[in-house]
C-alpha cells in the first residue's frame, strides 16, 4: 500500500470514535440514497408501465378534435391502414370504440361511456382484463356481456350476473336500447373507467350504436420495444388526417410529475451530500487541527503543500471508500428487503392514484448498478471536496507556527 | 553573489527581530557565521539567546529581518517558499527537541518518508533506510511506532531520518534536550561518530556543557550575537 494510504488509514484509526460516528453517517448516507433511487426508479418505471400497459398505450390515434368533442360520428378514416402499419412493426394495437348512454339496473341508472373491444386484441396489447375485482372478463365468443367500472357497479348496485340496460343515442338517430349481463367489475384503473365504464364485444357495440364499424380510438403498445415517440413516429409517416398523441401528450401533468420526480432524485441526493459534506468538513477539521504539528513538522522537513493536501484528501478519501462499499451493502439489503416485503402505502389511507391513473400502493424497489456506481462516486466526490477547505489550511501553515501549537 | 564553496552555511550580518518599538525583541542580531564542510558546531548559550531562531533562519523556516543566509553558496535568503522547501528537503536534516515522528508510522517508515519525498524507487529506500537504521543501532526496532520506543531510541529514528537522504547539513535544535544525561551523551557521542566517520556536516543548539564538550567547535550566542566562538580539540 502506498505511504500516503498507510498513512491515511493509521490516521484514521487514531480517533476511533470519531471515525466511526462519521463512517456510520456515511455509511446510512449511501443507503439511504441507494434505496431511495431504487425505490423512486420503481415507483416512476411501474407508473409509466401502468400507463403504457393497463388501457391507455404508449400511443392514441383519434380523429382530429375527437378528444376534446368525443363524437360517436368522430371516427378514425380507414383504421385499417394504422392496424396494418401496427402489424407491420411489431407494434400491438387495440381499436376502441366509443359511445355515450345511460345504465340502468333495476331502478338505478347512470351515465355510462360504453366501450366497444376486440376482446382478442385487447389482451394482446393490454393488461386491464386481467384487473377484475369480481367475475371475469369475457372473451372473443362471448357476447351480450358486459364488464363495468367499480364505482359504477357501486352506485348501481351492480353484481355479477345483474342485468344491465343500455339506453344510448345510435349513429342512425334512432334509441339504442339492450339488455346486458354483468360478467365483470374491473379493478381501480382510471377515475374515468372506473366511474363510467361499460365495456363490451366490438358487435355489441355495434348493434347497440349502429355504428357501421366505426372506430374512435387505436391503443399502440411496444411493449417496451419501442420508446412512447419512436412509436409515434412510426404512424406519423401515415398520419393524414388523424392526431396521434404520445402518452405524455395524453396526461401533461403526470409526464411532468413523473419528469420532476426523477429530478427531485438528484435535488434530495444533493441535499443529502449537503449535508454529509458538512460532517466531513468538520471531523477533517478537527482531525487537522489535532494534528497541526505534525502539518508544521511535515512543512519544515520540505514536504510540498500538494503532497499534504493529497494526506489529508486521502483520508477523508479512504473514509468514503470504506463508507462506499459499506453502504452500499446496506443499500443492496434494503433494496431486497424492499423488494420481498415492500411498503404498502395503502394502509396510510387515501387512494394511489395521480391524474386520474391508478397506481400500485405497493412500493417496491428497482435497483439499477448505475444507482450505485452513482452513489460512491458522488460519496467519495463528495468528501474529498469537503476535505479540501482543511487540507489546503493545513498546507498553508506556518512552519514555525504550527510546530509550536500545543 | 556567491560565497566560498568549501562553505556550506554562511550568514552575513543576519538579523531576526520580533515584535516593534519597546517590545521589539533581537533574537538575532548581526550574526557572521561561516560552516565548512565536515564541521559538528554547537551553539551554545542560554534560554532564549536565540538558539532556535538562528537555525530557523538558517534553514529557511523563517525569514530573516536583514542581512543575508547563504547554503553551498547560494543565497536563500531570496528564496521563495517552494524554493525553501525544496532545499530543506534537499539539502537539510532536521532533528527536533520533540522527536517529532509521525506517530502513525514505524520507525523504518518514518526514516523512509523524506526519500518518498525525493521520489527515490521503494527498493533503493528500503536498503538504504535498513542500512542506517543499522548504523544507528535501531534496526530491530524498525517495525516498531514511536510510542512503542524509548525517547533515546525515538531520537535515534529521527537522526536516522535526517541522515537517510545524505543532507548537505544536518541541523538540530536542542536534541538532547528531552532525554536523560546517560542518553544524551550516548546520542552526542553517536551523531560525533556520524560526523567522523560519515563526514556528516552537524551544526546544533544546546545547553548541556557535557554536550558542547564533545563537539569540535562551539558558537556561544548571548542576546542573539555571536560572542564566542571557540575550537575543541
Amino acid at each position: 500500500m502506498p505511504l500516503t494510504f498507510k498513512i491515511a488509514t493509521r490516521n484514521l484509526l487514531r480517533n476511533k470514535k470519531r471515525t466511526l460516528i462519521t463512517l456510520s453517517a456515511l455509511v446510512f448516507n449511501c443507503a439511504m440514497l441507494i434505496a431511495l433511487f431504487a425505490m423512486m426508479r420503481y415507483w416512476i418505471e411501474q407508473s409509466i408501465t401502468n400507463i403504457t400497459s393497463l388501457a391507455i398505450g404508449q400511443v392514441q390515434i383519434h380523429a382530429p378534435e375527437y378528444r376534446e368533442d368525443r363524437s360517436l360520428y368522430k371516427s378514425i378514416d380507414n383504421p385499417e391502414e394504422y392496424l396494418a402499419i401496427a402489424k407491420k412493426e411489431n407494434i400491438s394495437a387495440s381499436p376502441r370504440s366509443y359511445g355515450y348512454g345511460l345504465a340502468s339496473i333495476d331502478t338505478k341508472s347512470a351515465g355510462a361511456q360504453y366501450w366497444g373491444i376486440d376482446p382478442l386484441k385487447e389482451r394482446q396489447t393490454f393488461r386491464f382484463a386481467e384487473y377484475i375485482l369480481e367475475g371475469d372478463f369475457f372473451n372473443d365468443k362471448i357476447q351480450s356481456q358486459v364488464v363495468i367500472g367499480r364505482k359504477l357497479a357501486r352506485s348501481l348496485n351492480a353484481n355479477i350476473g345483474s342485468e344491465l340496460i343500455a339506453v344510448v343515442q345510435a349513429a342512425d338517430g334512432s334509441m339504442g336500447n339492450e339488455i346486458y349481463r354483468v360478467g365483470g367489475i374491473l379493478q381501480t384503473i382510471s377515475e374515468e373507467m372506473d366511474r363510467s365504464a361499460v365495456i363490451m364485444h366490438q358487435k355489441d357495440f355495434e348493434e347497440l350504436f349502429s355504428s357501421a364499424g366505426r372506430i374512435h380510438e387505436i391503443a399502440l403498445n411496444s411493449k417496451n420495444k419501442l420508446t412512447s415517440t419512436q412509436v409515434a413516429e412510426e404512424f406519423n409517416v401515415a398520419a393524414k388526417k388523424v392526431e396521434i398523441k404520445t402518452w405524455e401528450q395524453l396526461l401533461p401533468t403526470l409526464a411532468d410529475m413523473l419528469r420532476v420526480s426523477r429530478s427531485a432524485m438528484y435535488v434530495f441526493s444533493f441535499i443529502f451530500f449537503i449535508a454529509v459534506g458538512f460532517g466531513v468538513l468538520n471531523t477533517m477539521l478537527m482531525a487537522t487541527h489535532d494534528r497541526i504539528r505534525e502539518y508544521g513538522m511535515l512543512k519544515a522537513l520540505g514536504t510540498k503543500p500538494w503532497r499534504i493536501i493529497m494526506d489529508v484528501c486521502s483520508e477523508a478519501f479512504v473514509l468514503s471508500a470504506c463508507a462506499a462499499i459499506l453502504g452500499s451493502l446496506a443499500g443492496v439489503f434494503l433494496c431486497f428487503l424492499l423488494d420481498t416485503y415492500g411498503i404498502d402505502l395503502s394502509s396510510m389511507g387515501g387512494s394511489m392514484r395521480m391524474s386520474g391513473i391508478a397506481f400500485d400502493p405497493v412500493l417496491r424497489s428497482d435497483l439499477k448498478p448505475v444507482d450505485i456506481v452513482f452513489t460512491v462516486i458522488a460519496t467519495s466526490a463528495c468528501c474529498v471536496l469537503a476535505s479540501l477547505f482543511p487540507a489546503i489550511k493545513a498546507a498553508r501553515l506556518s512552519p514555525i507556527k504550527a510546530m509550536q501549537k500545543h | 553573489m556567491t560565497a566560498n564553496t568549501t562553505t556550506i552555511i554562511e550568514t552575513r550580518a543576519a538579523c531576526k527581530f520580533f515584535g516593534e518599538g519597546e517590545s521589539l525583541v533581537k533574537a538575532v542580531n548581526d550574526v557572521d557565521l561561516r560552516i565548512e564542510t565536515g564541521e559538528f558546531t554547537a551553539i551554545a548559550g542560554p534560554s532564549g539567546s536565540g538558539k532556535s531562531t538562528l537555525l530557523n533562519i538558517i534553514s529557511g523556516l523563517d525569514h530573516v529581518t536583514s542581512g543575508k543566509i547563504f547554503m553551498n553558496g547560494a543565497e536563500v535568503t531570496q528564496y521563495t517558499d517552494k524554493e525553501l522547501a525544496n532545499l530543506r528537503l534537499k539539502h537539510i536534516g532536521f532533528v527536533f527537541q520533540n522527536f517529532n515522528l509521525l506517530p502513525v508510522l514505524t520507525a523504518y517508515e518514518n526514516a523512509e518518508y523524506i526519500l518518498m519525498l525525493r521520489g527515490m524507487p521503494e527498493n533503493e529506500r528500503r536498503d538504504k533506510v535498513m542500512a542506517v537504521l543499522d548504523k544507528l543501532g535501531i534496526a530491530d526496532k524498525a517495525k516498531n511506532f514511536p510510542s512503542q520506543l524509548s525517547g533515546g531510541q525515538q531520537q535515534r529514528v529521527a537522526i536516522a531520518r535526517a541522515i537517510a537522504a545524505n543532507p548537505t547539513v544536518v541541523l538540530a535544535d536542542e536534541p538532547t534536550a528531552n532525554l536523560d544525561s546517560k542518553t544524551a551523551a550516548s546520542l552526542v557521542e553517536m551523531m560525533a561518530e556520524l560526523n567522523e566517520k560519515e563526514g556528516i556536516t552537524f551544526l546544533f543548539s544546546s545547553h548541556d556543557p557535557r554536550i558542547l564538550d564533545c563537539s569540535k567547535r562551539v558558537l556561544v550566542l548571548t542576546d542573539g550575537a555571536i560572542s564566542d566562538d571557540q575550537k575543541n580539540n
